[in-house]
Order: structure tokens, then C-alpha cells, then sequence
């Protein structure tokens, strides 16, 4: 044995991840869907580089061109302040997916290792667990998120947290069913015939068997919760003024409506297109996840 | 036997509660097993080969299972009394390990066979990720499994049946246990593979001392394995001795038309009147557990059977072995 082939040895993923890719080549949505999000990344990651000064009000505020129509010089015309739309929009990019991955992410570690130990243990624990779950069930997402980051005061810290305490009980209840059932499985049993500990059976060999499904469900729920923050923006409870937050553009431009439909048209498509690119690339990952559909 | 036995099972009772009530599945009055020493169980399909192992290592379900009663001595040290937690510390992987009857499902399906194994040895053998791979080399060299680094690469699902109990074995070997409970190993494999291992089990044995409880429903398997062997019906040790004497002078009713079921070769034919009748004879409350199935059975076999004394190395649960009623016919 030498070194390459130690290195070959620790890299086993390598050609699943091909399979995987090859997969995602030949559905077209999906590609798309894909291509959606990378770009929408790098918007994400560049154009803050590239426009640092529309990030100050100030600097970039100009009253004398206050809701100019589109034109080439603005390509989404202007607001009631003379800022460019199209530069917002586009720096909105950052805001909505950083918020929507960090309480997504947020919502992951809380409701996958619930699911996990709930699943794995069962009985009296499980019980707690899920009917704690249930509670947070009962309130209609959006409207629980309203109350927490009304409770907890409006910025959009506070949105992300309040999405986060709103959405895990999703992925709790995914990861419980899928636990209960992996725990059944001989090479569980195998496990603990070897001496593994509960902590180590559920990080290693429970939670890695649960990936799949999760996965698609956080990337379409990145859409709804892009949707989400958008929303409690929109109603004053997430991003303030004069952050570039797409929900908050949307509703201020509610004023100016009916002389500038430019400025509340534009942020709407983003969400739009951002919303549908997640749900897309979730719903292709579903399939190419799927080991019954996944032949190669 | 004067020495302490390693492994020593007594009046181990096991009851399953369930809707119907409680039901013994098990109830063995003594097993001992020495040493470097491979015993064997036989029976037919749910006469308790799995619960007996499975209650060894305290993996059994507890409810619906139920300890009535006994002790699993395994070095004079009793297993039942010991928590879920001791076991996992101190007994599981340290000192006992198994190898499961079924190897589609042994195995973790998301990772690979390399990065499984190196799991295990550098939990249980405080390895760094290196020696554990070179350490995981060695054992897949051990069961015989051609290409041991390609192997390595490979899920689970890549691999044949044969291939994946090799590795289940290597898996169970690897933590270095001195006690090795192999329930039906080589079930599902075809016979090439059985034989090599069974070869396999049996040079462990004798190489690396290990001990190795060997379940089985096919005496065949025994015979080739181990020294000494019990016979398993409804849960009872119905009889128990060396291999040999089992197999070549059988006194219970039962693991004679046990014996008689398996085909010799191509042109003797199984005489079926001397295989196991079915399950739908006259059912008696007490006395033989057999005697609704039993060919030979007699007034006597309403009492209560105690195991008797054949040989100094052969003991029968049957009355008629004393009223001289020859099996062998």
C-alpha cells in the first residue's frame, strides 16, 4: 500500500458524486435550476465587491433622479430616493441568501439531532421530543415567525432566528421517521454488537442515512424561507430601511405603485426567480437522490 | 470438567409477552463452553437460536423479551446483572462480538467497506487513521477476499453476499474480541463459499484462540466446525455431547429425523416417514416439548423430562433412552 492509494482510500465519494452529476446532466429542469443557483451565488459574492458605494444610503441617494422610468442608463429605473434598482436588487441577492441559508442552517441543527435521538431511543424521550415538535406544528409557520421577531424586536437577525424556531420541527419529524426505521436495521444492531455507543450509532450511522431526504427538503425549503423573510421585510419585521432587502423594496414601493411600477415589479421578480430556482433544483435533487430512481 | 467453563449458561428462562400472554421461547438448563473451545447450536427455524445469542450480548428487545430467570456466566462474571452501559463498555466488541445471520443488512449502506472498518479498529483498538487502514488491509486479507484494497473502495451494495459476509466477519474480527457468537454465518451463501467459511471460522479458532459460539440449522455445518454442539427445540437443549456423538449416535427422537432430513447423495432416497412429521399432533401440557411431533412417543413421554447421562460426553432429554428404546433402529 503507498501513499496514492491511502489518499484513493479516504476519497470514496468521489465517484458517487460523478454518478450524481451525471444524473443532474441529464435532467434538463434541474440543470437549470442549478445554473439558477450558482449564478445567483456569485451575484451573491461579487456584486457587493464591485458596488461598495450603493451600500451607503448616502453616497448613492441622489433626489434630483427620485423614480426615473427604466432606461439603459438604469435598467430597473430608480426609487423615491434616486438610488439605482437594479444595483439594489442585486445586492438584495446577498441579504436573501444569506439569511435564508444561516436560518435554514439554524433550523438543521436543531431539528436534525431532535429527529435523530427521538427516532433512535424512542419511548419517553421520543414522546416529549414530538409532541414539543407538535406545538410549533400547530402555529402556521409565517404567523409564529411574525410573533417571535415581533417579540423579539425588528431586524433581521431576529427574522432569521424566528424562521429557524419556526421551520425545525420539519426536519425533526423527517429525520424521526427516517431513524425509526433505520434503527430496525441489522447493521444497527451490528453496531451495537461491536460496543458503539447511543451518541456515536446516531452521528455515524443514523444521521449519514438521512442525509438524502433532508438535503431536498432544505433546498426547497432556501425558497420558502427567501419567501418568508421577504414577507416579515415586508410587514416591518425583518430588514430595515436602508438595507437592500427585496421584501422591504417591495414594500416601500407599495406608495408609488400606481406611477412606478418598476419599483416594486423588479425585487418581486427577483424573489420570484429565486423562490422557483430553489424549488426546481429541490425537486430535481429528490430525484436524482432517490435510490429507486437513481439508475445508472 | 473441573475448571471454570468460559461461557456458562444456567436455567436461562426467556419469556416474550405479548397480547396472548406470556410465552417461553427459552429455557435451557446448562451450556457450557470452554476456552478456544467452538460449540455449536442446531435446530429448526424459531426454536430460539437467535434469542439465546442475541441475549448473550443483552441486545434482546426487552419488552416483548423477558429474563425470567438464569444467569450467563461469562467468566464467572454474570452478564444479565450487568447494565446496558457495562455491556457496551466492557463486554460488546471487548470481549464478545457477532457475526449476523444476514449480510445484505449488515452493513451500513452509505459508506464504504474501508471507511467502515477503520471505524471500528480505530474505536476499538486506538489506531490512528493510518495503522487502522493498514490494519483493515490485513484483516480482508484474513477471510480471503481477493484485491483487499479495491474491496476497501467499494459500498456495500457493490459487493456479493459471499463477499459482504467476509467482511462482517473481518468487521467482527477487527475488534479484536476473544468470543465470537456466529449466527447462521453462511446463510443465503452458496456452498463454495459456506465451506470456505466454515475453513475460515474453524483456523480463527484454533489460531487465535478464539471461542466461538456457532449457530447453525444445518448439522452438516456443525459437524465441520465444532467440537461439541446442543440441540435446540421450542427453546430447550434437548440434547447435548460432542459433535461426534451427536451426530453419529443421536438419541433424541428429534435430532434423528433431524439427521435423517439431510440428503446423502443423489440416488438414496429421503425416507419422509423418518423426517420430522409436521407441527399438528396432540398437544400435552406437560412433559416432552417434542411429543406432538414425535414418531416414537410413548405414556412415559407425559412426564417430565430430565436430560440424561448417555455418556460422560452425551446427554438426551428423553425418557425412552433409559427404557431402552433403541433410535437407531
Amino acid at each position: 500500500m503507498n501513499q496514492s492509494q491511502l489518499i484513493k482510500s479516504l476519497k470514496p465519494k468521489y465517484k458517487e458524486f460523478k454518478v450524481s452529476l451525471f444524473l443532474l446532466k441529464k435532467n434538463r429542469l434541474t440543470k437549470m435550476a442549478l445554473y439558477g443557483v450558482v449564478l445567483l451565488v456569485l451575484i451573491a459574492i461579487i456584486v457587493p465587491i464591485l458596488l461598495p458605494s450603493a451600500q451607503h444610503i448616502d453616497q448613492d441617494a441622489n433626489p434630483q433622479q427620485k423614480l426615473l422610468q427604466p432606461s439603459l442608463r438604469h435598467p430597473f429605473g430608480t426609487d423615491e430616493l434616486g438610488r439605482d434598482v437594479f444595483k439594489r436588487v442585486l445586492l438584495g441577492t446577498r441579504i436573501s441568501l444569506q439569511t435564508a441559508l444561516i436560518a435554514v442552517g439554524m433550523a438543521l441543527l436543531i431539528g436534525v439531532p431532535l429527529g435523530a435521538v427521538a427516532g433512535y431511543f424512542g419511548g419517553f424521550l421520543d414522546e416529549i421530543i414530538m409532541r414539543f415538535t407538535d406545538i410549533f406544528l400547530g402555529f402556521p409557520p409565517l404567523l409564529l415567525a411574525i410573533a417571535i421577531a415581533s417579540f423579539l424586536g425588528p431586524n433581521l437577525r431576529n427574522a432569521m432566528l424566528a424562521i429557524a424556531i419556526s421551520w425545525w420541527p420539519w426536519y425533526t419529524r423527517i429525520v424521526r421517521g427516517q431513524a425509526v426505521s433505520l434503527k430496525e436495521r441489522q447493521f444497527i444492531k451490528a453496531s451495537k454488537a461491536i460496543g458503539s455507543p447511543p451518541r456515536k450509532i446516531i452521528f455515524k450511522h443514523i444521521i449519514p442515512n438521512c442525509v438524502a431526504p433532508v438535503i431536498v427538503q432544505a433546498s426547497m425549503d432556501i425558497g420558502g424561507v427567501i419567501l418568508t423573510i421577504a414577507a416579515l421585510s415586508f410587514l416591518g419585521l425583518g430588514a430595515q430601511a436602508p438595507a437592500p432587502e427585496w421584501g422591504l423594496m417591495v414594500s416601500t414601493s407599495r406608495n408609488y405603485f400606481l406611477n412606478a411600477w418598476w419599483y416594486s415589479v423588479f425585487p418581486g421578480l427577483a424573489i420570484f426567480f429565486t423562490v422557483l430556482v430553489f424549488n426546481l433544483l429541490g425537486d430535481g435533487l429528490r430525484e436524482i437522490l432517490d435510490p429507486k430512481t437513481r439508475k445508472n | 470438567m473441573s475448571e471454570r467453563p468460559y461461557l456458562h449458561i444456567k436455567d436461562l428462562k426467556i419469556n416474550f409477552v405479548s397480547y396472548e400472554g406470556e410465552k417461553t421461547v427459552l429455557n435451557i438448563d446448562e451450556i457450557k463452553i470452554n476456552k478456544g473451545e467452538a460449540y455449536g447450536i442446531i435446530g429448526e427455524s424459531g426454536t430460539g437460536k437467535t434469542v439465546l445469542a442475541l441475549s448473550i450480548l443483552q441486545l434482546l428487545e426487552m419488552p416483548p423479551g423477558k429474563i425470567v430467570s438464569g444467569q450467563i456466566l461469562l467468566e464467572g462474571d454474570d452478564l444479565l446483572k450487568k447494565t446496558q452501559r457495562q455491556m457496551q463498555k466492557e463486554i460488546r466488541g471487548k470481549k464478545i462480538s457477532m457475526i449476523f445471520q444476514d449480510p445484505m443488512s449488515t452493513l451500513n449502506p452509505v459508506f464504504t467497506v474501508g471507511e467502515q472498518m477503520i471505524k471500528v479498529i480505530e474505536e476499538n483498538q486506538k489506531l490512528d487513521r493510518k495503522q487502522a487502514y493498514k490494519k483493515a488491509v490485513e484483516m480482508i486479507n484474513t477471510v480471503k477476499l481477493a484485491d483487499a484494497e479495491r474491496v476497501m473502495n467499494k459500498y456495500p451494495h457493490e459487493l456479493s453476499g459471499g463477499q459482504r459476509q467476509r467482511v462482517i466477519i473481518a468487521l467482527a474480527l477487527s475488534c479484536g474480541a476473544e468470543f465470537i457468537i456466529a449466527d447462521e454465518p453462511t446463510r443465503n451463501l452458496d456452498v463454495t463459499i459456506q465451506a470456505g467459511i466454515l475453513k475460515l471460522i474453524k483456523n480463527l479458532q484454533r489460531n487465535l484462540n478464539v471461542t466461538v459460539l456457532f449457530i447453525a440449522n444445518n448439522p452438516g455445518l456443525i459437524s465441520a466446525t465444532c467440537d461439541n454442539a446442543g440441540v435446540l427445540y421450542k427453546g430447550e437443549i434437548i440434547e447435548k455431547g460432542t459433535t461426534r456423538e451427536i451426530l453419529r449416535n443421536p438419541q433424541h427422537p428429534y435430532t434423528f429425523t433431524l439427521l435423517n432430513a439431510i440428503p446423502k447423495n443423489k440416488d438414496t432416497k429421503i425416507d419422509l416417514s423418518k423426517v420430522i412429521p409436521p407441527n399438528d399432533g396432540e398437544e400435552i401440557k406437560e412433559g416432552c416439548i417434542y411429543y406432538n411431533r414425535c414418531l416414537k412417543k410413548q405414556e412415559s413421554c407425559k412426564k417430565q423430562q430430565k436430560l440424561l447421562n448417555v455418556k460422560d460426553t452425551h446427554y438426551v432429554k428423553c425418557s425412552l433412552f433409559r427404557e431402552g428404546v433403541n433410535n437407531e433402529q
